[in-house]
């Protein structure tokens, strides 16, 4: 088994009475680029906020790179090898683009001048515009370039490319995996762009109501889902009530589309013993996962 | 760039507000000491102006002083709950304890120079006006403000770490006129001068003060720890 970066068990955390994490258990390996998928209000941005100890959680446990996370002086070493980029982007008002840098600089030993120098480019940031006159999307830029300029071992994000342009997200994306290429550091990133975090991420957590809905590697989680397409002589609602163990059913003129998570041989089976005269099995995109899934469990 | 240089850059504004009331305060009590019924005899208005110095500019200075921090990270202005910033700085590797802590002893040495400025620059300044004060008064001056303003300097600590801008500055401002208002009277119970000799200073007064001051400092470290962002 590879080591994990982030291993979360059994999270709860509540603010007056409702529940934003239930019991939230997920891990991420060494070296992944893990995409935190969730709705609004699902407990992302929480379950980030409680792995830097910005709050506390009721109950659980939580451990970033083989440290207590939810312990004082190991969370401080913990955010010396680690990068964070909020949900709610900005900077301290009263500095200017270089002031932010070189006060973050000084915090992380292996800062490296050279990525630095780079993205101050690519996004186009000059160092004595002042923070107050960024735009969104410049403080977004500012955000990354100060994530991935730190040498991190692990990089937290939390919706990234929240302001970003086409082409920022385009730089955002390609950055990211060099990144990771290069220095073998675990991300973990919320994001709603599910379509651009399938290009990039490898793992995927799904979390849904503060609780985990789907965690793994993103082709295994893949592989296991697929759409089924079962074309039969008559009316395909007179056997959509036999395939409802095996997923979500959408019975169409004579046509049944099963929504199988892991249970796709089964419902082939099932398809050709009801005399089904045709079974397609279609790939499902990451978006259909999650929206599917979601669905089921609203 | 350091802890120290951000809580520079942070209280920037708060300083030139201070240095503006600095400037008013003492350049007002000079132009009085030149009226000849007070330069005659400056004693009383000398003991006046340490009297409203120690009991309502410097802790107001102190107050102001206080403001901003890890909460708001603002430099000026009125803000409700938390700076987005916050997040971001407690994303460093930084403890909250040490950001308090720099951003407080920041906020002390600048109130330190404004206390040493305000007593020392009206009074050895004074003869220029025809008003001679005893350079023993002007030095035992300047432990009770001092004192008094370091008190109102950790209650607003603890404020603006509690509460926000907003509601920080409001009630840390209410409570320099509330207890202002004490430590006069006080004073005037125990006679209205500043004398040299330590033990006619305002002793229970300054106890009091001392602990205000302490337990308001130990209290933000408390709060600075358990909040929840």
């Amino acid at each position: 088994m590879s080591k994990l970066d982030i291993e979360i068990s059994g999270l709860r955390k509540s603010y007056g009475g409702v529940h934003a994490l239930d019991g939230l258990s997920m891990s991420v390996p060494s070296g992944a680029i893990a995409g935190f998928v969730g709705l609004n209000g699902a407990g992302k941005t929480t379950t980030l906020r409680l792995l830097l100890q910005m709050a506390r959680p009721d109950a659980g446990t939580a451990s970033l790179l083989g440290l207590n996370a939810l312990h004082a002086g190991e969370s401080l070493q913990i955010r010396a090898r680690t990068a964070f980029v909020p949900e709610k982007k900005d900077f301290f008002p009263y500095m200017n683009v270089g002031e932010v840098i070189d006060f973050t600089k000084g915090l992380y030993p292996k800062w490296r001048a050279d990525l630095e120098t780079r993205y101050l480019t690519e996004f186009g940031l000059k160092r004595p515009q002042a923070v107050t006159q960024l735009s969104k999307g410049a403080l977004a830029k500012l955000h990354l370039l100060m994530a991935f300029s730190r040498g991190a071992e692990l990089i937290l994000l939390d919706e990234p490319t929240d302001g970003l342009d086409p082409l920022g997200v385009d730089i955002f994306m390609q950055a990211l995996v060099g990144l990771v290429a290069e220095s073998g550091a675990t991300v973990l990133f919320s994001s709603h762009r599910l379509n651009e975090m399938e290009q990039v991420a490898d793992h995927i957590c799904m979390i849904h109501q503060g609780r985990s809905l789907m965690n793994g590697g993103l082709d295994d989680l893949k592989a296991s889902c697929r759409r089924v397409v079962l074309l039969f002589q008559n009316d395909a609602a007179l056997v959509a009530g036999e395939f409802k163990a095996f997923g979500t059913v959408k019975p169409d003129g004579r046509t049944l589309t099963v929504f199988a998570n892991g249970t796709a041989e089964a419902v082939v089976k099932k398809g050709g013993a009801l005399g089904a005269k045709s079974v397609d099995v279609q790939p499902v995109s990451l978006r259909e996962m999650f929206l599917e899934l979601v669905q089921r469990n609203v | 760039m350091s802890l120290w240089r951000k809580s520079w850059l942070e209280c920037r504004p708060r300083v030139l507000l201070t240095a503006a009331l600095w400037v008013v305060t003492s350049a007002g009590t000079l132009g009085l000491f030149g009226m000849p019924k007070i330069s005659r005899d400056p004693i009383p208005f000398w003991n006046v102006y340490i009297l409203t110095l120690a009991g309502v500019v410097a802790p107001l200075v102190a107050m102001i002083l206080a403001g901003s921090g890890i909460n708001s990270q603002t430099a000026s202005g009125v803000l409700r709950g938390t700076h987005p910033s916050t997040h971001f700085m407690l994303s460093l590797p930084v403890s909250r304890r040490r950001s308090l802590w720099v951003r407080a002893a920041l906020g002390g040495l600048l109130l330190l120079v404004f206390v040493l400025l305000s007593v020392c620059v009206v009074g050895f300044l004074a003869p220029i006006r025809g008003a001679e004060i005893p350079s023993g008064r002007i030095i035992s001056a300047i432990p009770v403000v001092l004192l008094s303003s370091y008190s109102f300097f950790g209650l607003g600590t603890l404020l603006y770490t509690w509460l926000d801008e907003l509601w920080g500055g409001t009630i840390g401002m209410a409570a320099v006129g509330f207890l202002c208002g004490g430590f006069v009277s006080v004073s005037e119970e125990v006679g209205v001068h500043i004398p040299v000799g330590l033990a006619d200073l305002p002793w229970p007064v300054i106890v009091v003060y001392v602990a205000v001051g302490l337990i308001s400092l130990g209290g933000a470290n408390i709060v600075v720890e358990r909040k929840e962002y």
